[in-house]
C-alpha cells in the first residue's frame, strides 16, 4: 500500500459509489468501498476508506439534490439545514459505517493478497 | 491454484454484494421508494359563482388560486422502509366579489417521518407522528423531538396507499387503490381508481408514455355512501373526479388533474356554478428513474443508463489494474 493507492482508492470509491447510490444507496456504498479498498490494498487503508466514504456515499442521494436546490435558489437555507441536519441524526448511519469499515478491511486485505501474490 | 480461488471469490462477492442489498419486489421500479429532488408544480384555480336568474346579476363570486411546489425527500429508515419527507411551498389568494379577502405564502420543511415500505404502496406512520398526534409530545420541546428522530421507527397496523407510484406490470382495467387501511380492525377507506388507458404526457423533463388512472364521481360517491349509509343523489349536470398519469416504465406519477364542473339551479332562481381546474405536474423527477435516466444522467444531460456504463467501465479498469499490479 502507498499513499497514492490510498488516495486513488478514496477517490474511486466516490466515483463508483455515488452514481450507483443514486439508484440504491446501500449497493452504491458497498460497491464504492469494495472497489476503493481493493485499490488501496491494505487493511488500514480499506478500513479508513470505509469510515470516510460510507456516510457520504450513503447519504449522497439525499444531500446532493438538496444542495443543488439550495444553489438554484429553490430551497431556503433554514429548510436546507433542517433537512440535512436530520439526515445525520440516524442510528442506522452508525451501524452501516461500522459494517463499511469491516468491509473495507476485508477487501483491503484481499487487495493486498492479490498484489503480493507470487 | 490459490490465486484462481481468490479471483473467483472476489468476483462472486463483487456480483453478489450489490444483488443481496438491492432486493425489491419485482413489480416496482426500485427508485420509486427513495425519491429525492422530486419536484411537483401545484397550480389549482377554483371558481364558484351564484347568479340570480330573475335579477340577471351575479350575487356572489368566489375565486381561489393556489400556486406552489412540493419537493419530496427520502432516506432509508431501516432495511424494509424509507422515510419520506417534503418541502412544501404554497401561496394562495382568495377573492370574493373581486376583492382579495385572504392571501398568504408559506414554506414548510417536513423532515422524513413517514415510513414507506419497500416493495409495496404502503405508507406507515412512525412513532414520532403518533406521539405528536396522541399529545405525548405536546409539552416537550422541538429539541426533544429532534433527539428522538434517530430512533424513529415505523408503526405497523395502519397504512396509507402511496399515490406517487403504481406497479410497473399494471395494465388497462387494473384497479389502483387510494386511501387508508386499518390492518388491526381490517377496515379501510379505499377509493379504487381504474387504469382507463394510456396517453402521451408532456412534462418539463420530456414527453412520456403514461397510464391514465381515473377516479370518477361514482367511485368517490360509493365510499361516501359507505360511510354515511345513505345514497347520495347529485345533480346530473355536476361532474367531478381525478385523473392520475403514471409513467409506464417507472410507474411514477407525472400529473394529477382534479376536476369539478357543473351548475345547479335547484328549486330557486339562483344558479350556482362551480369550476375547478389545474393540478399537480412533475417538474423534476430527481433520483426517480423516469424514462430510465438517473439523477446524474439528468444533471449532465446524458441518455438513459449512461452512468451505469461509465461506472462499469471504471470498475473493470480498476479490477484489471488490481489483478495485474505487483508489490
Amino acid at each position: 500500500m502507498t499513499k497514492k493507492s490510498f488516495l486513488a482508492g478514496w477517490l474511486i470509491s466516490y466515483v463508483v459509489g455515488i452514481p450507483v447510490a443514486m439508484v440504491h444507496e446501500l449497493a452504491g456504498m458497498f460497491l464504492g468501498i469494495i472497489i476503493g479498498s481493493l485499490l488501496a490494498a491494505s487493511k488500514k487503508g480499506g478500513g479508513a476508506i470505509g469510515f470516510l466514504t460510507a456516510p457520504w456515499i450513503y447519504l449522497s442521494p439525499y444531500i446532493i439534490p438538496l444542495l443543488l436546490n439550495y444553489l438554484q435558489g429553490n430551497l431556503q437555507l433554514f429548510a436546507l439545514i433542517i433537512l440535512v441536519a436530520y439526515s445525520f441524526l440516524d442510528i442506522f448511519i452508525l451501524i452501516i459505517t461500522i459494517i463499511a469499515i469491516i468491509t473495507g478491511i476485508i477487501f483491503g486485505y484481499i487487495g493486498l493478497r492479490i498484489a503480493k501474490r507470487s | 491454484m490459490r490465486s484462481i480461488v481468490l479471483y473467483v471469490t472476489l468476483l462472486v462477492i463483487l456480483f453478489i454484494s450489490p444483488i443481496t442489498v438491492t432486493v425489491a419486489a419485482p413489480a416496482y421500479e426500485m427508485t420509486v421508494f427513495s425519491p429525492n429532488n422530486v419536484i411537483y408544480d401545484i397550480k389549482i384555480s377554483g371558481h364558484i359563482s351564484a347568479y340570480n336568474t330573475s335579477a340577471r346579476e351575479y350575487v356572489y363570486d368566489l375565486r381561489i388560486s393556489i400556486n406552489g411546489s412540493i419537493m419530496l425527500v427520502s432516506k432509508r429508515l431501516d432495511l424494509n422502509h424509507y422515510a419520506w419527507g417534503a418541502n412544501v411551498s404554497i401561496s394562495y389568494v382568495v377573492k370574493e366579489n373581486n376583492t382579495i379577502t385572504s392571501q398568504a405564502e408559506l414554506q414548510v420543511p417536513v423532515p422524513p417521518i413517514l415510513a414507506v415500505k419497500v416493495g409495496t404502496r404502503k405508507i406507515y406512520l412512525t412513532q414520532i407522528i403518533l406521539d405528536v398526534l396522541g399529545g405525548g409530545l405536546q409539552n416537550t420541546s422541538f429539541s426533544e423531538i429532534i433527539r428522538r428522530l434517530p430512533y424513529n421507527k415505523p408503526v405497523p397496523g395502519f397504512y396509507i396507499y402511496n399515490p406517487f407510484y403504481i406497479p410497473i406490470n399494471s395494465g388497462v382495467g387494473d384497479k389502483i387503490p387510494y386511501g387508508v387501511y386499518n390492518e388491526t380492525a381490517k377496515k379501510g377507506l379505499i377509493i379504487n381508481g381504474t387504469i382507463a388507458g394510456e396517453d402521451s404526457v408532456s412534462v418539463p423533463e420530456g414527453t412520456f408514455s403514461a397510464w391514465v388512472v381515473k377516479i370518477t364521481a361514482q367511485d368517490i360517491l360509493e365510499v361516501i355512501e359507505l360511510i354515511n349509509g345513505v345514497p347520495i343523489d347529485l345533480p346530473p349536470s355536476l361532474d367531478f373526479g381525478v385523473d392520475f398519469y403514471y409513467e409506464k416504465r417507472s410507474g411514477w406519477l407525472l400529473k394529477v388533474v382534479p376536476y369539478v364542473l357543473g351548475s345547479s339551479t335547484g328549486n330557486s332562481d339562483l344558479e350556482v356554478s362551480t369550476d375547478i381546474s389545474g393540478g399537480l405536474t412533475l417538474e423534476k423527477s430527481g433520483t426517480v428513474m423516469v424514462g430510465g435516466r438517473t439523477l446524474i444522467d439528468k444533471i449532465i444531460g446524458l441518455p438513459a443508463y449512461t452512468t451505469f456504463v461509465i461506472v462499469g467501465v471504471i470498475m473493470a479498469v480498476v479490477l484489471v489494474y488490481v489483478v495485474r499490479r505487483r508489490y
